[in-house]
């Protein structure tokens, strides 16, 4: 069967857990006090989806703005983006929107874009009402989720319809011998399952 | 999780939504040796090299033995390269300040220099838990939140001081390492972190726009091509490009991504042939792992360096090809190292080019005695035995300062294992009266 691989980029404000998010996904790991992401950092999973399956290249970037600047790579080719902010801080959502203003701007036309509520886990604490950020999920036609790295609500959920949206996005692709994009090339899938060698607990 | 609570009051204003979960606990030992966190950490074996070190220093009687060899044009070739080989923990930070002929602000200055609230409050907090948790120095289980404050309290100064720099997420991780090797040492890693900057010249790797490591992405690219074509290539065909991985490796200086005890080697290096040397170590890094990444494809080769640090390898293979092929610098003491001037110190000449350090500074006292932090008598001390209550009342005044951190991180013992947020705890440490 084939494979499809793709890119996505996580974004968002610093400390919403874009990091934690991925890892929890690719690794199930959690650290509480996740080291800060500095420019990126590169994670894969291979994902079976009822359609086929497709490899995530997770391209999790750093929060700082500052390295926007230099990272012309964020975006080339990402078929798949996640933009991420933290339920506890209302400043964290208010950038949500700059966020897709950024990449319908800068990023292919076809992007699938997912939105995910982090920490839920931390309800009391909560800023955003979650009306408010489905309607406004809504209007801008992005799937919403709420998850929560340390437990893992929704994470899975949420990559595997991340998965599908740009299965579905990207099949015309697949019976052509990807002639002109390499990040959504079609591979015979690799027999080698790809694992990190880096050990529990490491730098990511 | 849900939609309910919709209609909960809301809690009394809360400023700063990143604060530190805090427990305060009162360091064991306060005054931590040099290089102790790295010690402890990684139990590195040395004994070689301390033969040599004591060999070499023994000839000089002085409370200065590192200075006065410096000093000594003649050993200060010997030294030179020594110092490429390796120091021994307990020589190094003297070692490193004394070569770039650092000079520490006083205690008075460095507390005058006000906090960058702004930056502090929206960045740097929300990365001094995250930047080496797993050293004891950073650890709250061992040091509470001492080495985080101190860690906070530097870049926020430093950002207050450098308004063009500011700060720029990878000074963490440099600062965090000058900590742990420092003994703790709060006001030379402030002094460090400028002389670094300035000294070298990289204070555009970490400014708006960051011109200065644009320019050097660019150059390694060239030397990467040149010195490893297949490699390169290899890279280019797989899509792997230079700002996704050396970008990194230069904006932290190695910290973040190489283990720490070659991370060390590498600084001792750097300090010597200076931040021209970056590139080089890179190069060296491919080099030592060429064969492995000839094999990989894009993902992989980026997850490779990913776990980087979580590799074991000999720093001293590692860097051996360093040299090799480099022509011999006439005298990498003269000419080469400029004595770092520091900006507020404006009575020392720029004329001085040897590393020959000026005349010794009325602030330096004995190095070897290192502690942890500025003076604590000099702060306010706490009752000792206060015991924070999670549920005492709290009058929440409007706006918290990042000085109470300053103020309140010394000595406040609490025997209570539940966390607590910073503006909560300092609230109560506020309104209760010590004296």
């Amino acid at each position: 069967m084939a494979t499809m691989e793709c890119k996505i980029v996580t974004l968002g404000e610093g400390r919403v857990g874009k990091t934690s998010l991925a890892l929890k996904y690719v690794k199930n790991e959690f650290h509480k006090d996740e080291i800060s992401t500095v420019n990126a950092n590169y994670l894969t999973k291979l994902v079976q989806i009822p359609q086929g399956s497709v490899q995530l290249n997770i391209w999790d970037t750093a929060g700082q703005e500052r390295f926007r600047a230099i990272a012309s790579n964020y975006y080339r080719q990402a078929k798949g983006a996640l933009i991420v902010y933290d339920i506890t801080d209302r400043k964290s959502f208010d950038k949500v929107v700059s966020w897709i203003k950024e990449l319908k701007s800068q990023a292919e036309k076809n992007i699938v874009i997912v939105v995910a509520g982090n920490k839920c886990d931390m309800e009391k604490e909560r800023q955003i009402n979650r009306p408010e950020a489905l309607e406004f999920c809504r209007k801008m036609q992005i799937r919403h989720f709420d998850t929560s790295a340390k437990s893992g609500n929704g994470v899975e959920e949420m990559f595997m319809e991340l998965a599908s949206q740009i299965f579905e996005a990207n099949k015309g692709e697949l019976g052509q011998s990807g002639r002109n994009s390499r990040r959504g090339k079609i591979t015979v899938e690799k027999t080698k399952h790809r694992e990190n060698s880096g050990k529990k607990g490491g730098c990511c | 999780m849900g939609t309910g609570n919709l209609s909960r009051p809301k809690k009394p204003q809360v400023i700063y939504k990143h604060s530190l979960r805090i427990e305060f606990i009162t360091p064991d030992n306060q005054k931590a040796e040099i290089g102790e966190f790295i010690f402890t950490s990684q139990r590195l074996k040395e004994t070689s090299l301390n033969e040599t070190w004591s060999k070499l220093l023994g000839n000089y009687k002085s409370s200065k033995p590192i200075e006065d060899l410096l000093k000594d044009t003649k050993n200060c070739r010997a030294l030179t390269s020594y110092i490429r080989q390796g120091i021994p923990v307990k020589w190094r930070w003297q070692t490193w300040k004394s070569y770039i002929n650092l000079v520490v602000i006083s205690e008075n200055q460095y507390k005058k220099i006000p906090l960058d609230r702004q930056m502090a409050d929206s960045v740097i907090i929300k990365d001094v838990h995250r930047t080496f948790p797993e050293y004891k120095y950073f650890d709250k289980k061992f040091f509470g939140y001492y080495g985080q404050y101190a860690l906070l309290r530097v870049l926020a100064k430093f950002s207050s001081a450098y308004p063009d720099v500011g700060y720029c997420q990878g000074m963490n991780f440099v600062v965090g390492f000058m900590l742990i090797v420092s003994g703790g040492n709060e006001i030379e890693c402030f002094s460090m972190l400028e002389a670094i900057i300035y000294h070298f010249n990289i204070g555009k790797f970490f400014s708006e726009d960051m011109p200065e490591l644009k320019k050097a992405l660019g150059d390694f690219d060239i030397s990467f091509q040149k010195s490893m074509n297949t490699l390169y290539w290899h890279f280019k065909d797989n899509e792997v490009y230079e700002d996704m991985w050396i970008l990194k490796w230069f904006i932290t200086l190695f910290t973040a991504v190489l283990p720490l005890k070659v991370v060390l080697n590498i600084w001792d290096i750097l300090m010597v042939d200076g931040i021209s040397i970056l590139p080089q170590v890179a190069l060296c890094l491919l080099k030592y792992f060429e064969q492995d990444l000839l094999t990989k494809d894009g993902a992989e080769i980026l997850c490779f360096f990913n776990s980087l640090k979580d590799k074991n390898f000999n720093p001293s293979l590692l860097l051996s090809s360093l040299y090799r092929g480099r022509k011999r610098t006439k005298t990498k003491a003269e000419g080469k190292i400029v004595p770092f001037i520091h900006p507020r110190a404006s009575s020392h000449s720029e004329d001085q080019r040897t590393c020959q350090p000026e005349e010794p500074l009325p602030s330096q006292t004995n190095f070897r005695h290192c502690e942890i932090i500025e003076n604590p008598e000099d702060l306010p001390l706490a009752k000792p035995n206060l015991l924070l209550r999670k549920n005492s009342k709290i009058n929440y005044k409007n706006s918290l300062s990042l000085d109470d951190f300053y103020e309140s991180s010394t000595i406040i013992e609490s025997k209570n294992e539940e966390t607590f947020d910073a503006h909560v705890i300092l609230n109560d440490l506020i309104t209760e009266d010590f004296d």
